[in-house]
């Protein structure tokens, strides 16, 4: 049987009710977890994919819900006067957990044309929407998570923001003053953009596990595609004007430039993806 | 609607309070209605304390058909850590209502009494368990779950082993008590 859970904010003790049971909330979605992507903060999802976490249930930011095995009686009916204070939904389809994100947006206390037969005003004002996909869902069988915007599933998974890897104000800095990068013009650490905080601190941690020597091939490589940046060769060192010029670079680090073997194009990869 | 339900079941299972008064009173339909005396002369009093408990019998019997419209929940094999049946358990409590309504003088004394009574129950939401059911055959049973809960089954099966129970959809009257039907 399908049941759905609400999981509520305010001050009193229990925080999970059942809102519905006998009910499916939402389509169920075939994902196979081989397709999924493991979740890197700088990969742009493809419209029918989800970034997938393994073991989840293993992992710090693992909720009780999905820890011990599910019984709908443990939990009490959902009072009417707390369905304001709903935070997310969980529904319990076929032993998979599909979770819902709830914000104020999604309650409507609107008038509304519902048409079927004939046409009707309803003045119902306690509406809660539901979403045609869930924000995430746990997978049971194979213990994993999958989802696709690690943003909007953070206030449901507490902690699970640590998989967000953006660089701090002092890595940036440091990053910037390593001595293959020059700024030049108004460029400077207050114009690094967001994206690319994130890709630094992508770049920070390819740059750890690889030698001197292939430092050194990595801004050749650079070189060879990025003309457009101004290459020193004796200093060995690129020069930066813009944020454009600095994402390049750390494409570029990341090796995501290539040349197609027919036709001989030279492309970046704005994504990438490990081939299993 | 709950509450409706609520209200009924609590009404049900209180109501042999004012039957017994009733009955002790001698209070009959032709003593109630005079304007009916007359056709009832040669009807004996038991016909209308039969009258009388037919009431909440068939209350009973409406208040299972509604409870299909009850929140539904699954119990599943091996969920059930122990179960003990509690069909007993009722009458300490209904030896107390039958001393009550025997020692009930008046109409306002049974008023305030039954008021009393009422609102206790239904706020307790422990008592809604009612005799009657045992006359369309369900049992009760405290069961614990694995997990630790502990609840209140009514149920037309005779499980003694955990592992019995195993019910598909029963209807949750309120947090505590569960009904399984047919």
């Amino acid at each position: 049987m399908d049941h759905v859970l609400a999981n509520i904010k305010g001050r009193s003790k229990k925080k999970i009710f059942k809102l519905l049971s006998d009910q499916t909330l939402f389509d169920n979605i075939d994902i196979t977890i081989d397709a999924c992507v493991e979740y890197n903060p700088d990969h742009n999802l493809d419209e029918d994919s989800w970034f997938e976490i393994e073991k989840f249930s293993e992992k710090p930011y693992c909720i009780n819900l999905l820890k011990t095995p599910f019984d709908s009686k443990g939990y009490d009916d959902l009072p009417t006067d707390k369905f304001t204070k709903i935070i997310y939904l969980c529904a319990i389809q076929s032993d998979n957990f599909y979770f819902q994100k709830i914000t104020s947006s999604l309650f409507i206390g609107k008038k509304m044309i519902s048409f079927g037969e004939i046409a009707q005003i309803e003045n119902n004002n306690n509406r809660l929407v539901i979403n045609t996909q869930p924000d995430a869902i746990y997978l049971k069988e194979s213990d994993a998570l999958v989802f696709r915007n690690l943003a909007t599933i953070s206030s449901i998974f507490k902690g699970i923001d640590v998989l967000y890897k953006e660089a701090t104000h002092e890595e940036v800095e440091k990053f910037l003053n390593e001595e293959f990068i020059k700024l030049s013009g108004n460029y400077g650490i207050n114009n690094v953009s967001k994206p690319n905080r994130k890709r630094i601190a992508l770049a920070i941690a390819t740059f750890e596990k690889i030698e001197q020597q292939e430092k050194h091939q990595i801004l050749d490589y650079i070189n060879d595609y990025c003309s457009k940046i101004p290459y020193n060769a004796k200093e060995k060192s690129f020069v930066i004007k813009s944020d454009d010029d600095l994402k390049h670079l750390l494409y570029g680090i990341e090796q995501r430039f290539y040349t197609t073997p027919i036709g001989e194009e030279k492309r970046l990869a704005n994504s990438i993806q490990t081939m299993k | 609607m709950n509450f409706v339900f609520r209200m009924l079941l609590t009404f049900n299972a209180t109501s042999l309070l004012v039957i017994i008064f009733m009955v002790q009173k001698g209070y009959t339909l032709g003593a109630i209605f005079p304007s009916i005396s007359a056709y009832l002369v040669n009807v004996s009093n038991f016909s209308s304390y039969f009258l009388y408990l037919l009431i909440p019998i068939l209350l009973t019997r409406l208040s299972i058909v509604l409870s299909s419209k009850l929140g539904k929940d699954e119990f599943k094999q091996g969920e059930i850590a122990s179960i003990e049946l509690a069909n007993n358990s009722f009458l300490p409590s209904y030896l107390g209502y039958f001393f009550v309504a025997l020692s009930i003088n008046n109409w306002d004394t049974l008023i305030f009494v039954y008021s009393v009574l009422f609102i206790f129950t239904i706020l307790s939401q422990a008592l809604y368990f009612n005799p009657l059911f045992l006359l369309f055959n369900f049992e009760f049973y405290n069961i614990t779950t694995k997990n630790g809960a502990a609840i209140f089954l009514i149920s037309q099966h005779r499980y003694k082993m955990p592992d019995e129970i195993k019910i598909s959809s029963a209807y949750r009257i309120n947090n505590y008590t569960f009904i399984e039907r047919d």
